[in-house]
């Protein structure tokens, strides 16, 4: 087992995307925990009387239309996003990847009733929906959650169940079933264990997705309300402020940006480490 | 062929259906009252009594359901409560400039990213395909509404070529209704754009290892020849259908962008009448737009069937 | 063999640059092909042979190089630019590839694809060569009126595809085919029609035919020259007759050791046991200065590891490179 972990360990090094990816990544999530006990200024103070200063000592990035500080501000949505995404992969983990399995494991009208409902899932664009759920059950951090973990279940979902199928019908598990063991024992023995892989690298890919769809919510609106900090908020209201202080319209958009970036390359790298173990790819959407 | 045909046909109904009865529960699971709703709490008695009588609302759900379905197919979406005109006429008007948006991104999408995506592959590994590759990551890690908000920093704030948002009507004249939309279909252009340029990249990468184009070389066509001729439909079908699948994202884009430049799209129309708690219009235009995703799928699909005959199912051998 | 040949492939060398180093899929390769004369060129996956192929068309795989003089009629293929060798390919020469489903175009009709050929070096009209693409499936055994031109790879049986290919390199009349493990994929039943095809084929237009194999059986039937290659060499090239009736290489008695024979023939009655060759085929990457063949042979020593023999002339129209060739009076 140590020889695979020596051999696993040394390709991860060699690999660049992994390598820029995962420091990013974990930039990000080590300001995300930062937050929860210091930023330079209280993301939420308002100082009016230093409003819409530009870069300077006593605030790195400046201060917004309120007053408050700018990389405060950034540190802060760090964990807004981090929570949003966290929560919402998970519920599309936690209810997609059983889904899916089962799907596999059952076949038959179970399996015919999740694809047709996944198919009217996707039918709906997704950030839309999430628009719309949380117009409807109200605004806000939490809601955004449910809104967007609703639509990462179909897509875990999906790839669980494409990518089991696979290993149904592979001998090993043949052999298994000859055994007698049941549903359930192969799942949990055999199939799972196979997909973890793809579930990770897919997992990382949605986080990604998940901080873009969260920014977007709150950008227009429906999602983390003031006074919490959220980097799609500090976009829309630097919108109107574009001719007096671009510089909080790029900042903001800048750490989405970057942190997106990150993850996408880790998870990339993630794929690349883990590629002659993978096999294909379940389908996705 | 016709059995392909059909079996899709019959797909594409089914969720085109489902998609309208989900639609109709989700807002038939909201709680509440929806004419109180619509109206706010401090709405007089006989108001409330009058839209529920125009909503319907006395008659069971699965009938409301059937005369909405029926409405929708005819084209009688019944009337805006906050607009007080009819929904078809609304969305008529707002399709006028979301069509063109969500088309142009698609066009743009396809124009930049096919291209590259070409040349990435040609050069494989080489420096313009890391270059390739660097900017398809950096335009899908980039979120569209920015990339729009520096859009017209640069072109409207800075360099003043471009409105700051509004649409100038095609009344205007096609110039000016152009120049509204340029940067909104760029910005919506730019991460599809990075996405199919990968797939596009991948897909000629499959189509340059195939043995058919060494069998094209040994009758003596040309590199660039056998490419054309044998790779390029082959390459494309891939492309193709992901074009379609990201249909969804595309429209979820244009909504985002329409609201970013303030363009009187199906995109601000739907946020308006969110506002507005004007539910008729938010039904109608949602299942507008689930309705326009699976019609793409179901073209896609078509299409599918028409490029590649493996997908016809005729007689193994002959 | 009289006059000029067809083809002669002088000190051809192919070199492939990797990580591992510059490696030389085909050392050295002399051979000639007259006019309508049927060559079989025989060895194991790995020798060389697919590359040698390649390498006269002037399709290697990207990064890949070739050395020597490959003459056709004269012409240097090598020294060709890209522009002239289009204009032979298909026209002059012409390749048959291994998978005949992969090597056909899924989208395109078959009927397309006969037609193509013609309409790129004769420029027929569509219908001109919609007709002449007909006459061709037919003499290949695919007759129109149960195998019409709309039809698409995928609905066709193995042979049939294979048969379509030859249709597909025959249609310009070229001097030369090459084809390149035409049978492998294919049922061992259909394997004998499809040469029958190829050798009919032929006598009947005068082509020349440079059939590449890994089985030494198949080849004997059709060709009337046997060459066999090894570790990017010809070893051992004779008439089919005398390679079979008294191999002189060792790595050829092995080969012909290695095919189960049916008649009685060992001392106590039955047939006669299986003898493999033990070893295997050296790695691209290793290869020495010696013969390539010395690990695995019984009669190699110190002159035989020491350096490589060269391909030399013998009697009764053979060359053979070895340093200890077997005795002539071996029989089968």
């Amino acid at each position: 087992m140590s020889d695979a972990w020596i051999e696993l360990t040394a390709r991860a090094r060699g690999n660049r995307k992994l390598v820029i990816g995962g420091a990013i990544t974990a930039a990000f999530l080590a300001l995300a925990l930062l937050s929860l006990v210091w930023t330079p200024y209280p993301a939420t103070r308002m100082d009016i009387a230093s409003r819409l200063s530009g870069f300077g000592a006593a605030h790195w990035l400046g201060t917004d239309h309120f007053g408050r500080d700018v990389l405060s501000m950034l540190i802060a949505g760090t964990r807004n996003s981090v929570a949003v995404a966290v929560v919402a992969v998970g519920i599309g983990l936690c209810l997609g990847v059983p889904l899916g399995a089962l799907a596999a494991a059952r076949r038959g009208w179970v399996d015919e009733l999740m694809m047709r409902i996944s198919d009217v899932t996707f039918a709906f664009p997704a950030l839309l929906s999430a628009v719309m759920i949380t117009a409807l059950i109200g605004p806000g951090a939490v809601n955004s959650m449910i809104a967007i973990g609703i639509f990462n279940v179909p897509v875990f979902a999906r790839l669980t169940r494409g990518a089991a199928l696979r290993i149904w019908s592979l001998d090993f598990v043949l052999a298994a079933r000859t055994a007698g063991r049941g549903g359930l024992a192969i799942t949990w023995d055999h199939v799972l264990p196979n997909l973890a892989g793809l579930i990770i690298v897919q997992a990382t890919i949605q986080f990604a997705l998940a901080i873009l769809a969260e920014a977007g919510l709150s950008y227009l609106g429906f999602g983390t309300q003031p006074p919490q900090p959220s980097w799609g908020r500090m976009l829309s209201d630097a919108q109107t402020l574009l001719f007096m202080a671009p510089r909080l319209a790029v900042l903001p958009g800048l750490a989405i940006a970057v942190t997106v970036l990150g993850l996408n390359l880790f998870g990339d790298g993630l794929r690349d480490l883990l590629d002659p173990k993978l096999g294909n790819a379940g389908d996705g959407p | 062929m016709a059995l392909y045909l059909i079996k899709r046909l019959a797909a594409f109904l089914i969720t085109l259906l489902a998609s309208a009865i989900v639609v109709f529960l989700v807002l038939e699971v909201l709680p509440g009252d929806p004419a109180s709703i619509m109206l706010g709490v401090n709405a007089r008695a006989d108001t409330l009594a009058a839209l529920r009588a125009e909503l319907g609302l006395d008659q069971p759900a699965w009938l409301r359901f059937i005369r909405w379905l029926g409405g929708l197919v005819s084209g009688d979406l019944g009337n805006s409560y906050t607009y007080g005109v009819p929904v078809a006429e609304l969305i008529a008007g707002r399709a006028t400039v979301s069509v063109p948006l969500a088309l142009g991104g698609m066009l743009v999408s396809a124009l930049i990213a096919i291209p590259l995506g070409v040349i990435a592959a040609a050069q494989r590994n080489r420096a313009a395909d890391l270059g390739i590759s660097v900017f398809a990551q950096l335009a899908i890690a980039v979120p569209n509404f920015w990339f729009a908000i520096l859009l017209i920093l640069l072109f409207s704030v800075m360099l003043g070529w471009l409105p700051a948002g509004g649409f100038a009507g095609w009344e205007a004249g096609i110039g000016p209704a152009l120049g509204s939309l340029l940067m909104p279909v760029v910005a919506l252009a730019l991460p599809q754009a990075a996405i199919l340029t990968r797939v596009t990249r991948s897909a000629v990468l499959d189509v340059l290892g195939e043995d058919y184009l060494l069998t094209a070389r040994a009758k003596g066509l040309s590199r660039a020849a056998a490419l054309w001729r044998h790779g390029l439909v082959n390459a494309l079908i891939p492309v193709v259908t992901i074009m379609g699948l990201q249909f969804s994202f595309l429209l979820a884009g244009t909504v985002i962008i329409e609201n970013v430049f303030y363009l009187p799209g199906l995109g601000r129309l739907l946020f308006q009448a969110i506002a507005q708690r004007d539910l008729i219009v938010v039904r109608d235009v949602v299942v507008l737009l689930a309705g326009a995703v699976v019609l793409v799928n179901f073209l896609v699909d078509l299409l599918y069937g028409v490029i590649d005959p493996r997908l016809r199912r005729e007689a193994a051998y002959v | 063999m009289t006059g000029v040949p067809l083809l002669r492939i002088e000190g051809l060398r192919v070199e492939l640059p990797t990580a591992d180093g510059i490696l030389r899929p085909v050392e050295v390769v002399d051979l000639d092909l007259a006019a309508g004369e049927r060559v079989g060129l025989v060895g194991e996956s790995g020798c060389g042979k697919s590359m040698t192929a390649r390498a006269v068309m002037g399709l290697l795989p990207p990064g890949a190089r070739a050395r020597g003089r490959v003459l056709l009629d004269g012409r240097d293929l090598i020294a060709m630019d890209e522009a002239a060798l289009c204009r032979l390919r298909g026209r002059r020469l012409a390749l048959i590839s291994q998978e005949p489903l992969t090597a056909l175009n899924p989208v395109k009709t078959i009927g397309a694809q006969v037609a193509e050929g013609m309409r790129l070096h004769f420029r027929l009209t569509r219908r001109e060569a919609a007709a002449r693409a007909a006459e061709l499936l037919d003499r290949v055994g695919l007759p129109t009126s149960r195998f019409p031109l709309h039809l698409y790879a995928h609905q066709l049986s193995g042979g049939q595809r294979q048969r379509v290919a030859i249709a597909m390199a025959l249609a310009c009349g070229p001097d030369l085919l090459i084809a390149d493990e035409p049978t492998t994929a294919l049922d061992v039943t259909v394997q004998a029609r499809t040469l029958a095809l190829l050798e009919e084929l032929s006598l009947e237009r005068g082509m020349a035919l440079l059939l590449i194999s890994h089985d030494l059986s198949l080849v004997a039937e059709a060709c009337g020259r046997i060459a066999v290659m090894y570790a990017g060499r010809i070893i051992e090239e004779a008439p089919s007759g005398a390679l079979f009736g008294h191999p002189a290489h060792p790595y050829s008695d092995g080969l012909l050791a290695a095919i189960p024979q049916l008649q009685a023939s060992a001392p106590g009655g039955g047939p006669a046991p299986l003898r493999p060759i033990a070893g295997e085929v050296p790695d691209l990457r290793h290869r020495t200065a010696g013969c390539g063949f010395a690990p695995r042979c019984r009669l190699a020593d110190a002159v035989c590891h020491g350096s490589s023999p060269p391909l030399e002339a013998r009697t009764g129209d053979r060359r053979l490179a070895c340093f200890h060739p077997l005795a002539e009076a071996k029989g089968r």
